[in-house]
């Protein structure tokens, strides 16, 4: 085998790779509110009269 | 209020905050009993808060609806139990998770356990009787009724029996600590990221019954014109 023990460099691979972990539970949590920006933008056009769409 | 922004965004930037910071806060290196589930802090605790939240909002329409019968009350009200009972039962399946790891077992009929799984059922009947009742002109004045009754309900099955009784859950007898957390468990550094979680979490939920309220109203005045 030609693995060695160094340790770890790189940023994401750090700290038990918990960024990773952020990485992961902050792409959720923008795509909710992407999803929630736009029901919001989709309902203030239909209270604004703007579309047919329900 | 509805329309405007700032608070949506507070809530993101919040929310942002609790779920970066609140992987990498330090916690107290304890015993290796609890490690980093205790971050659970910072989501499924924020559950329950914004659930007791959105039910004080919706029974607060509940009783101004049966002073002043405006239909608007009643969706208001409506709105704020359907969003607080999905942050609730989040509450219940997260804490059901975190405790399959932590306690041994899903479910160990831990006195909380079982109070918000009552308080939730409640909450659930007050959905069946809104479907039960056909004449519109009941079904408001019926549902704010038994929303002021399952509010109330709250006060024993959550605040009050789990900490008259022992309990797994902080706040309990013979446990340290408040309902919402263990002092010894917590790290002063994770405090900062409590309030944040909550106020941010809080204001998500607003933000989606605010947005099925938008909706609702919206449905019925294409209705009325008809």
């Amino acid at each position: 085998m030609n693995h060695t023990s160094e340790e770890p460099t790189d940023f994401m691979n750090s700290n038990g790779k918990i960024f990773v972990v952020v990485a992961v539970v902050v792409i959720i949590l923008i795509g909710l509110f992407i999803y929630l920006i736009n029901l919001d933008r989709k309902i203030k056009k239909l209270e604004k009269g703007e579309t047919d769409k329900s | 209020m509805f329309k405007s922004w700032w608070w949506k965004i507070l809530s993101f930037i919040l929310l942002i905050y609790t779920c970066t910071y609140g992987f990498l806060v330090k916690i107290p290196v304890l015993d290796g009993r609890m490690q980093q589930t205790v971050r659970n802090l910072f989501f499924h605790v924020p559950m329950w808060f914004c659930m007791q939240t959105l039910f004080i909002v919706s029974v607060i329409y509940a009783i101004r609806f049966l002073a002043n019968p405006k239909p608007v009350y009643d969706i208001y009200s409506l709105e704020f139990a359907r969003t607080g009972l999905v942050f609730g039962i989040l509450g219940l399946i997260t804490g059901a998770i975190w405790a399959n790891y932590q306690w041994g077992k899903p479910w160990s009929g831990d006195p909380k356990q079982n109070g918000a799984a009552i308080a939730l059922l409640i909450y659930l009947a007050y959905f069946v009787l809104r479907g039960s009742v056909t004449d519109e002109s009941k079904r408001g004045r019926l549902s704010a009724v038994y929303n002021i009754f399952a509010f109330a309900m709250l006060f024993p099955t959550i605040w009050i029996l789990p900490r008259l009784t022992e309990s797994l859950h902080p706040g309990g007898q013979g446990s340290e600590g408040n309902p919402a957390l263990n002092p010894n468990d917590t790290s002063p550094e994770m405090e900062r990221v409590f309030l944040p979680a909550i106020i941010g979490w809080i204001l998500l939920g607003v933000w989606i019954a605010t947005l099925r309220i938008r909706l609702q109203n919206y449905k019925e005045k294409i209705l009325s014109r008809v």
